[in-house]
């Protein structure tokens, strides 16, 4: 006999995009459909919204995989006194009540988890707010890199590196295109130049960046300065877009070979 | 034959007001576990927590240690994986949806521990616990939210709640709502409470301004706003330690 929800599926597109499922809403009205709603309801509305226990009970969830943890949680809150009490209780305890081992371990985790949540940051990450930080971090990681490359440094509002990653399907500006009518070379550019942009800005929202320090290492057949001017358009490009977004473009640098160029100090309209 | 005002009566007065102290060094060691822990590390690095936190949820085709070094490489801490975003998470955990949710929990879990430990005493008594339960709810927190502190007389905390939450530059709160939920709650201290995504808890003018706003309404009302904590990242500032209002 078909229950009350199997005949109203979600059908419209949009509803579906929503993520409204296909099939009956209750598919499962055992142990597992009921694990498997709450562990949706987590990741659709965060755990903030859950009560303690519901809490507790999730976390029996691994080291009970068949049973309903839900009367073993209310039953050690009851016991410890609170949510909190639990956590902290020390694993003889915990055992005592008879919490298996996997489960202990995971509560006896949390209190760690909590410290660590609460203890200022040590710096973790490489910090690049000089150019020599910036110059030194270049020669140590770019040495063995092949020549032509371009990279992209994501940073935060204080210069921690966030992201060291390359540029790839670049546009290509140098001067040998086919011999196509110049306003179509330099619409294509343009596009090219676009999309290269729009990937970079992408990168930098991903991770949250509020800065980028753009690099080139020069191939070897080029000099310094012609590569920097090759690079300009793109540089330009982002110099216009970044600002957008609360992206900070602090330089474009030329490498090569013990030698760099930077773009803001060669003077161009920064 | 001692003096009349260092007599053990008046002792007894100043130890009858006294309340045991918290030694969290203590604790840490009553909660040794003899079971293969090693006794001379009495913190566990981020990296052995999310190793044990990935190991017990995750299933067995993952190393746990690999996983863990791959996302403190990407987060740079444990607080910053668990709090991270949901799509930053399901990026970093390859789609993994069980272990995002657990997670999700650690991270509550870890909140409420830390609330836990604050409601014990009252909140102005240990600024450490404050300021530790202050870190875990905001540190890692991306988008600016302005929550309030509720305290009874005693100064024992009613009701922590987000009064707002806004784009990154700019949030708006208003002294009619903080002080509205005040007054139903009976609160007669406020801690006004805010996260600046930058990273940076230098307060703005309008920080300034706000404070002063609302601790206008709340006088009013016989309500003492107590103090303004900035949360940036891991640094903390208080307005009041900086005598901005």
């Amino acid at each position: 006999m078909d229950g009350p929800f199997t005949g109203e599926k979600a059908g419209t597109p949009c509803e579906k995009a929503a993520g409204a499922a296909d099939g009956p809403a209750f598919a499962s009205t055992g142990p597992k459909g009921h694990r498997q709603r709450m562990r949706q309801r987590v990741l659709k509305r965060g755990a903030d919204s859950l009560a303690d226990y519901e809490i507790l009970e999730m976390l029996l969830f691994p080291g009970v995989p068949r049973r309903d943890t839900k009367p073993q949680a209310k039953a050690l809150i009851n016991h410890f006194g609170s949510l909190a009490a639990v956590l902290e209780a020390p694993a003889e305890s915990l055992k005592k009540q008879g919490v298996g081992p996997l489960s202990t371990r995971l509560l006896t985790l949390m209190p760690a988890v909590a410290d660590s949540m609460a203890k200022p940051e040590e710096q973790v990450r490489v910090v690049l707010g000089s150019w020599d930080a910036l110059l030194q971090y270049c020669d140590v990681h770019y040495a063995r890199l092949p020549a032509g490359q371009m990279r992209i440094l994501f940073l935060d509002s204080r210069n921690q590196l966030l992201a060291d990653e390359q540029v790839l399907d670049e546009p290509d500006t140098s001067a040998s295109q086919p011999a196509v009518s110049k306003a179509q070379t330099a619409k294509a550019m343009e596009e090219a130049l676009r999309s290269a942009v729009a990937f970079l800005l992408q990168r930098a929202l991903a991770v949250n960046a509020s800065a980028v320090i753009t690099i080139r290492l020069t191939p070897v057949t080029l000099e310094p300065d012609r590569q920097m001017a090759a690079d300009t358009p793109f540089v330009q490009m982002l110099l216009k877009e970044a600002p957008l977004f609360s992206v900070d473009v602090h330089d474009h640098l030329v490498l090569k070979k013990g030698e760099w160029r930077s773009f803001r100090l060669v003077g161009q309209e920064w | 034959m001692t003096p009349k005002d260092t007599g053990f009566a008046d002792m007894g007065q100043a130890l009858h007001g006294m309340k045991p102290v918290e030694l969290p060094f203590l604790s840490r060691l009553m909660r040794y576990e003899p079971d293969g822990d090693t006794p001379d590390a009495p913190a566990l690095a981020d990296r052995e927590i999310l190793s044990r936190l990935i190991a017990a949820v995750a299933s067995r085709s993952i190393n746990p240690d690999d996983l863990a070094a791959a996302l403190l490489q990407r987060f740079g801490s444990l607080a910053a994986t668990i709090g991270a975003s949901l799509p930053d998470m399901e990026e970093a955990t390859g789609g993994n949806s069980l272990l995002q949710v657990y997670f999700l929990l650690a991270h509550e879990a870890g909140i409420r521990l830390q609330r836990a430990r604050l409601m014990r005493n009252n909140v102005l008594a240990d600024e450490d616990q404050l300021y530790a339960y202050l870190r875990a709810m905001l540190a890692q927190e991306l988008v600016e939210q302005v929550r309030v502190l509720f305290l009874d007389a005693h100064r024992c905390l009613l009701a922590d709640e987000m009064q707002g939450r806004g784009t990154v530059d700019h949030t708006p709160v208003y002294p009619r709502e903080v002080v509205r939920r005040a007054l139903e709650l009976k609160a007669v201290g406020l801690i006004l409470v805010h996260n600046h995504p930058s990273g940076d808890p230098s307060p703005s003018q309008e920080d300034i301004a706000m404070t002063h706003r609302i601790a206008q309404a709340a006088s009013l009302m016989g309500i003492t706003v107590l103090d303004h904590v900035i949360v940036g990242g891991s640094r903390l500032v208080s307005l009041k330690e900086e005598r901005l209002f």
